[in-house]
């Protein structure tokens, strides 16, 4: 009987390894990109796993080993510890508000009429290129002649006006100009989710008298958990690698003052800088090797913590 | 009697608050929305009025038309030559990662072998590594090879920054094709070879068009990789071009040139935003959801 149902459920890609030769075949296919893949991006990864036990100033220079030197000198950097807070608190602070946004927005507009119009423009930022972003965003926050210090003046808030682009608020101001982009990107991965959920949960939900919050905890939650645990990944990975937005902000074009950086930023200035390269390639490395080692252990976390029967509907 | 006044009464009650939430809740969206259009809006209008007047009066109309703006716009972004640039590197390297990654997704999602799952996942991998982890020996090699400060390495570049993603994102599409006509192509005798380029490819075209714009979008609007690999004023890209232009503000104080290099970048993308969004969104959804 077992074996009756066995060989009848075997999945075609059973079939199709029977198929001569469809092993070679597969590699052929999966050779070429494999190749750029490893050539481009992993190798280059144990460069720099190696290079962060070097000083190293570059070619034409001696790289020389010092063993972990450079990441204990992190441990003790001021900067760095700036730069690696902010960075968590984009993550945390910011995500926690992305997905806040991208909740509300979700469960507002499921049932609006215009919600595909909706949807595209909160996504458009996406596709901007961030420069552009970063322009847009230091015309509104500029202190003189900014778009909203001088609506608030014209609306007679003149009290609620402030330096939006000083030490104290800038980085602020970044995660604000970053949730406003983001947010339309995971209103759009959760609106996928939701989408699936046949409409007669809701019905019946609402026929036994549920509130807007038991329909949300009880029926949307549950039923996009799946979609909701790729999102947190997917945040995890943005929050950290989100680079051209910032540095543009920060810097119009030059690099930031470090009040602003955050550890992509911090490694790009300390080993690449644009207009004083520091070329401190070993320091630079052993961030770079610290940002991979938060992503992979944070999503390690996320999945940890977001795992759960998934519910099948 | 009195029942019946009272549920009508607490029906009324609820309803108001289901009111004043769903109003609340329209407030809070369209002010977003209109938030975004104001911004986009007001650096249009921008764009056509004059330096010494633009932040005069921030919500006046330009009394004329500096339709010369753009001109400046298109030398200071040095137009002629960063658009060819991207084109060339971002056309090619998302071609390339497309005549990759697909034969490369489909082998990974419908061929089934051993370790097919574990090398998915290797490949996944490279979406967690960012670019900042791997530029520094990337230049190194580059150099070493003879590709740094060239297009042609660049495009390399790109092509293997965006395999991961383009992988990811095809091997779900292929996953949610219905088996039925490759089954139905192997009764017939095709292999692994023709039944990709044949059955598969056609029916993935879809994923392919979204995978593609969003591997476009994403090298378009990159500009580290650009920044640190060319140095040659020839070999600028559009999104450094733009960088360039926003520091080089610093000095010139040219804010209307500015704002008209914003909406030359943003025009097209605009129309192509206008015609392709859903093909753009449902791309990214895929992947998520399936």
């Amino acid at each position: 009987m077992n074996e009756i149902v066995t060989t009848r459920l075997k999945p075609v890609s059973a079939n199709l390894s029977r198929h001569k030769g469809v092993r070679r075949h597969a590699a052929i296919f999966i050779a070429p990109a494999l190749a750029v893949y490893l050539l481009i991006v992993i190798a280059p990864s144990i460069g720099t796993l190696w290079i962060s036990f070097t000083k190293w100033k570059g070619i034409g220079d001696e790289a020389k080993f010092v063993g972990i030197d450079n990441y204990k000198q992190l441990w003790n950097n001021d900067t760095f510890r700036g730069s690696f807070g902010r960075t968590l608190t984009l993550l945390i602070a910011g995500g926690f508000v992305v997905f806040l946004f991208a909740f509300i927005f979700t469960m507002l507009i499921r049932e609006m009429r215009s919600k595909k119009l909706i949807r595209a423009i909160v996504f458009f930022p996406n596709v901007v290129p961030p420069v552009a972003l970063a322009i847009a965003w230091g015309v509104l926050l500029a202190p003189r002649n900014g778009l909203l210090n001088e609506f608030l003046e014209l609306v007679g808030l003149t009290s609620q006006t402030r330096t939006w682009l000083g030490p104290d608020l800038l980085f602020r101001s970044i995660i604000a100009g970053l949730v406003w982009i983001y947010t339309g990107f995971f209103v759009t991965i959760l609106m996928a989710g939701v989408d699936r959920i046949p409409a007669y949960y809701y019905e019946a939900a609402e026929l036994e008298g549920a509130s807007a919050r038991q329909k949300f905890t009880r029926v949307t939650l549950p039923l996009t958990w799946d979609v909701l645990s790729v999102a947190a990944v997917l945040w995890v990975i943005l929050a950290i690698k989100t680079f051209e937005f910032i540095y543009a902000f920060g810097g119009s074009g030059t690099d930031p003052s470090a009040s602003s950086w955050t550890l992509p930023v911090h490694v790009y200035v300390v080993a690449l800088g644009n207009r004083s390269p520091i070329l401190a390639l070993g320091q630079g490395s052993a961030i770079a090797v610290v940002m991979v080692a938060l992503v992979g252990a944070l999503i390690f976390l996320t999945r940890r913590v977001m795992r759960r029967a998934v519910v099948e509907f | 009697m009195d029942l019946t006044n009272d549920r009508t009464s607490i029906n009324f009650a609820l309803r108001l608050r289901r009111l004043l939430i769903r109003a609340s809740g329209s407030i809070f969206v369209w002010s977003w929305v209109i938030f975004s259009f104001a911004i986009l809006g007001w650096i249009i209008v921008a764009a056509f009025k004059r330096n010494d007047t633009v932040f005069a009066d921030l919500w006046a109309l330009p009394d004329s038309a500096e339709v010369g703006n753009f001109g400046d716009a298109w030398g200071l972004l040095n137009l002629t030559r960063t658009s060819i640039n991207s084109l060339l590197t971002v056309g090619g390297g998302t071609l390339l990662t497309m005549a990759l990654a697909a034969p490369a997704a489909y082998a990974l999602s419908r061929v089934g072998f051993r370790g097919a799952s574990g090398l998915t996942g290797f490949f996944a991998l490279g979406i967690g590594i960012p670019v900042h982890s791997i530029i520094i020996p990337l230049f190194l090699g580059l150099s070493e090879a003879g590709l740094s400060n060239s297009l042609l390495g660049l495009t390399i570049t790109y092509v293997g920054v965006s395999i991961p993603f383009a992988v990811f994102l095809m091997t779900g599409f292929f996953r949610s094709l219905p088996t039925e006509l490759e089954e139905a192509a192997t009764m017939e005798g095709a292999g692994p070879v023709r039944i990709f380029f044949s059955v598969m490819l056609p029916l993935a075209r879809p994923g392919m068009v979204a995978t593609s714009i969003i591997v476009a979008v994403g090298l378009w609007n990159e500009f580290l990789l650009a920044l640190t690999l060319t140095f040659d004023e020839d070999k600028r890209t559009i999104g450094v071009g733009l960088l360039n232009t926003f520091g080089a503000m610093r000095y010139t104080s040219n804010w209307v040139g500015l704002f008209a290099a914003v909406v030359i970048m943003l025009a097209p993308l605009i129309v192509l935003y206008t015609w392709m969004s859903r093909r753009i969104i449902e791309g990214l959804t895929v992947g998520a959801t399936k």
